[in-house]
């Protein structure tokens, strides 16, 4: 599909000499660009990914030994509580957003976002929230765990203002998600360059698409719920409280939907930027970009459907239980497929092993072993002893930390030379690769045979003695202390990079996609010229057409400079 | 888990089928993966050739991944209806209760309620903490809470099951083997979450009979001495009442309620020493209710103050872990326990240490669970601290 090129190849606008964006803090923070957003967003969830290891640290030092009494119960729960919305909020689903931002308009060779407003009052909205959680000197936390499930989170069981405060951080967070999803759906849809299908569009502005479509639909219902237990908890609402007539469980299909839903937007993020990364790396077409574009949409539908396998311990009917085993199962078909393709993306290229792919494979490496961990407590039967051990926090946090840590430190390091202009470090990347990688085996390997073997349960603050799990824990312990000093590692060694990395070309990968077009870092408006798309790989034809153009120059000069018979 | 129940065995068996599913699934990724990586590990001088995807091979690969689908999804559902059906009551079960012949399932209500089981028995006996039941016989476990929501659970014998506020859930299971059975709630509910652990005791048909016997007898006597205390209480009540409204009744304009009532002066003077013997007598009732509970492991003892006096800090400790799950972190009750202050016997070292020991009431002996030494620092504490109101 090269492109035999009637248009004009414009090699001419990749200059140097621009004009240089000011920057600084003021303008960072009252920027409307996308790109500026989208930092902010992955600046602070690099922040955030060192406070969400620290806090898990502290929680796997109170449990490192049986009976331990290094930690009160409620300063326990009020961590575990600050884990669970540190590291879905304010770390995860950020960077994804983050990255989706910054990287999915480039991509389609758009100018800025078309709602640019929007996605600043988004990113404005998530600081608030961080500020909210983590001002806790002026209240005292929230006791009430990952996800604070009434009646427990009700004004009743904790009077205090820390679920308030849980909530109105966690609300802020997603309803900057939401806004910034709205932006990025409306440019995907109605701004890519001329001539920019959808069958031509790149894999990973897809999954952008279908990623803030899924946070389109699960954000709201997440806000609905909030609302509804901050209503429940400041004026005497009877949503979820069962005095009254409210529906505990109500709560748990709204959040357990939204949860569900994010862990999908943060394995198809995942995906998408393994898909470019082993692209462009292996020097392959995506082994079928049709299947892959299906199957991310059929892994959002199916996946954010199979939110009741979290709760197969509840009293619902076993009708539904058996709907979300047959969401669950039917989740194996696109995923499978997504593993093929990008396997099959990957055989047969000559691959350059760096550092985005070395962690990609990581990715793919921790998120297969997270979703098999998951397929088996999927089964109704088997959760019903799997469900709130040990074993079903292990099995998350595979398939998340393999989506987010990894793969989206995949994705930065691949990015980070577009973003900043420079590369992030390679061999500091390649030592945190492998302690994170040890790290993450060491810390929830344990974990997950104390919850299958011994039934060690989730979130509580202690485990007794001679239970029979006390060299799991120490294993563990020991691990989350490696799996800290990665997360260290990785974080040094982004910043660093950000001053201090080796100066990199516009396209130091030679990528095909339309970002690597725009200059390291791109202007405020991303491109001067919005170049014509041809195929699905413009950035291919783009050199081609260079190429030529220098070859029919040399050839005229040739011509002309021999001497005339 | 080893499972000791019919449903369990199904259970154990579905894990295992997921397990060895899950690792077809994960190996064959990797293999696929590192099989890619490793064949073509770098690129020297190699050239990419695009292999060529076609339709067929898509729907090839999908077409198995979906048969292995419905495989998993068939056998989950087998072996899932398995471990929910009832199970009969065998034989060598509780065929005969009280005499009668006895079919069908022995309903038993559990109630979850931060941090304590309360197990209700067909007679009216109730006991807390630990659940016992007959084996070889079908139960059905009505599962309550009144609070917030709790995980019954005991995985060597039933299905882990949610006792959810407003809701009753019911659990139905067989354990076919004797001994105690363990389990931990798995739903955080706040403070003392973890050592909210369940106890199940499988115990013969027979000597089930026989607990629930004795179990019924113990509380019915406290009963009475509850209702004696109750009723007594309650003529208080209505006197202290009247008195009230008496006292309203002067503030306000309506002076003729008052001569209406003619409320006796000097009952009201003795109105303060009557509510302090019925508060005395308080105690012995309030005991009855006491729960059964605080079965956890001693610790917290090494720190104690070898020999000498009681110490009241160590003893601090020694509460928290112990009694506090019944008598409130405070020692004021709370979650089945009495409030301390109340009780007669909390005013004194002898009398602590003598309650702590013994147990009785509804409170379980510490005797074996607790050394004499954190005994007297514990009984330390409550008469100093919680008693003393230091």
């Amino acid at each position: 599909m090269s492109t035999t090129t009637t248009d004009k190849p414009r090699p001419e606008i990749a200059i140097d000499g621009f004009p240089k964006r000011q920057s600084g803090f003021a303008r960072m923070i009252t920027s409307a660009d996308h790109k500026d957003i989208a930092k902010i967003l992955m600046v602070g969830s690099g922040g955030f990914l060192f406070i969400a290891a620290l806090e898990f640290f502290l929680m796997r030092l109170q449990l490192a030994i049986p009976e331990n009494t290094f930690m009160e119960p409620v300063m326990f729960n009020r961590i575990l509580s600050l884990y669970g919305a540190t590291s879905i909020f304010f770390f995860a689903l950020p960077l994804v957003m983050g990255i989706f931002l910054y990287v999915a308009p480039l991509q389609v060779g758009a100018r800025g976002t078309v709602l640019p407003r929007l996605s600043q009052i988004g990113g404005a909205l998530w600081v608030a929230g961080a500020v909210v959680l983590y001002s806790g000197f002026l209240w005292t936390p929230s006791q009430a765990g990952v996800n604070p499930l009434p009646p427990l989170s009700e004004l009743a069981f904790l009077n205090e203002n820390g679920v308030d405060a849980w909530l109105t951080a966690c609300g802020f967070a997603t309803l900057g998600f939401v806004l910034i999803a709205i932006d990025l759906n409306s440019t995907l849809r109605v701004d890519r360059a001329p001539g920019m299908a959808w069958r031509r569009a790149p894999i990973f502005s897809w999954a952008a698409y279908v990623g803030s479509w899924l946070m389109l639909f699960i954000g709201p219902i997440l806000l609905a719920a909030f609302t509804m237990l901050m209503i429940d908890r400041n004026y005497d609402g009877t949503f979820f409280a069962d005095g009254g007539g409210g529906a505990p469980l109500l709560w748990q299909h709204f959040t357990w939907l939204f949860y569900s839903g994010a862990y999908m937007l943060v394995l198809i993020f995942a995906f998408g930027a393994i898909a470019e990364i082993f692209a462009t790396f292996s020097g392959n077409r995506i082994f079928d970009r049709k299947a892959l574009m299906a199957s991310f949409v059929a892994v959002a539908v199916i996946g954010t459907l199979a939110y009741m396998q979290n709760m197969y311990t509840a009293p619902i009917g076993l009708g539904w239980k058996y709907f979300a085993m047959l969401m669950s199962m039917a989740l194996i078909v696109p995923v499978g497929l997504i593993f093929f393709n990008l396997i099959s993306t990957l055989k047969d290229g000559a691959l350059r092993m760096r550092a985005p792919v070395l962690f990609s494979v990581g990715a793919l490496v921790m998120i297969s072993l997270g979703l098999a961990a998951e397929l088996q407590q999927s089964l109704v039967g088997a959760a019903f002893y799997l469900k709130g051990t040990t074993d079903s926090t292990a099995a998350t946090h595979f398939a998340l930390i393999g989506g987010a840590v990894f793969g989206g430190f995949a994705a930065l390091h691949y990015w980070f030379p577009k973003m900043t202009g420079r590369t992030m470090g390679e061999q500091l990347g390649r030592l945190s690769f492998w302690t994170l990688s040890l790290g993450t085996l060491l810390t929830f390997v344990p974990m997950a045979l104390a919850g299958w073997e011994e039934g060690q349960v989730a979130d509580a603050y202690k485990f007794f003695n001679h239970t029979g799990v006390n060299f799991y824990n120490v294993l563990s312990s020991i691990g989350m202390l490696i799996l800290l000093i990665g997360v260290i590692l990785i974080l040094t060694n982004a910043v660093a990079s950000i001053k201090g990395g080796a100066r990199a070309a516009h396209d130091p990968w030679k990528g095909s996609t339309l970002e690597w077009f725009a200059l390291s870092p791109p202007p405020v408006h991303n491109f001067d010229v919005r170049p014509d798309v041809r195929s699905d790989r413009p950035l291919d034809d783009i050199r081609a057409a260079i190429a030529k153009r220098a070859e029919q120059t040399e050839e005229r000069a040739a011509r002309e400079s021999q001497p005339v018979a | 888990m080893t499972p000791h129940s019919p449903g369990t065995g199904q259970i154990n068996t579905l894990i295992w089928i997921g397990f060895f599913a899950a690792l077809i699934v994960f190996v064959a990724i990797n293999l696929g993966l590192f099989g890619a990586l490793r064949r073509f590990g770098a690129g020297r001088g190699r050239t990419a050739h695009a292999p060529h995807a076609s339709q067929g091979i898509q729907w090839r690969v999908a077409g198995g991944l979906t048969g292995f689908a419905i495989l998993l999804f068939v056998l989950g559902i087998i072996f899932t209806s398995n471990a929910t059906s009832t199970p009969k009551t065998t034989s060598a079960g509780l065929t005969s209760f009280k005499g009668k012949p006895f079919s069908g399932p022995l309903v038993i209500h559990a109630t979850g309620q931060q941090w304590i089981w309360r197990y209700n028995y067909p007679n009216g006996a109730f006991s807390y903490y630990k659940l016992v039941i007959p084996a070889h016989t079908e139960i059905e476990l009505d599962l309550e809470s009144t609070d917030v929501i709790h995980t019954w659970s005991v995985p060597d014998l039933a299905p882990k099951t949610d006792a959810v506020p407003g809701k009753v859930t019911h659990l139905y299971f067989r354990a076919d083997a004797e001994g105690e059975f363990f389990g931990q709630s798995s739903t955080l509910s706040g403070q003392s979450y973890a050592p909210m652990r369940t106890n199940v005791e499988v115990v013969s048909p027979e000597r089930f009979e026989e607990f629930i016997v004795e179990q019924q007898k113990g509380i019915k006597a406290g009963q009475e001495g509850a209702e004696k205390i109750e009723t007594q209480k309650n003529e208080e009540l209505a006197e202290f009442e009247a008195e009230e409204a008496e006292a309203n009744g002067e503030e306000t304009t309506a002076e003729e309620e008052e001569k209406g009532e003619e409320t006796p002066s000097p009952e009201e003077a003795e109105a303060p020493e009557g509510e302090g013997a019925g508060e005395e007598e308080a105690e012995a009732g309030g005991e009855t209710e006491e729960a059964e509970g605080g079965g956890e492991e001693a610790e917290g003892g090494e720190e104690a103050a070898a020999g000498g006096a009681p110490s009241a800090e160590a003893g601090e400790e020694v509460f928290a872990e112990n009694c506090s799950v019944c008598h409130g972190a405070t020692g004021h009750g709370g979650n089945g326990g009495p409030d301390l202050t109340t009780m007669p016997k909390a005013k004194e070292q002898k009398g602590a240490e003598e309650q702590v020991t013994n147990g009785g009431g509804g409170m379980p002996a510490f005797a074996g669970t607790l050394s004499e030494e954190e005994i007297s620092n514990v009984a330390a504490y409550v008469v100093e601290d919680i008693v003393g109101g230091k």
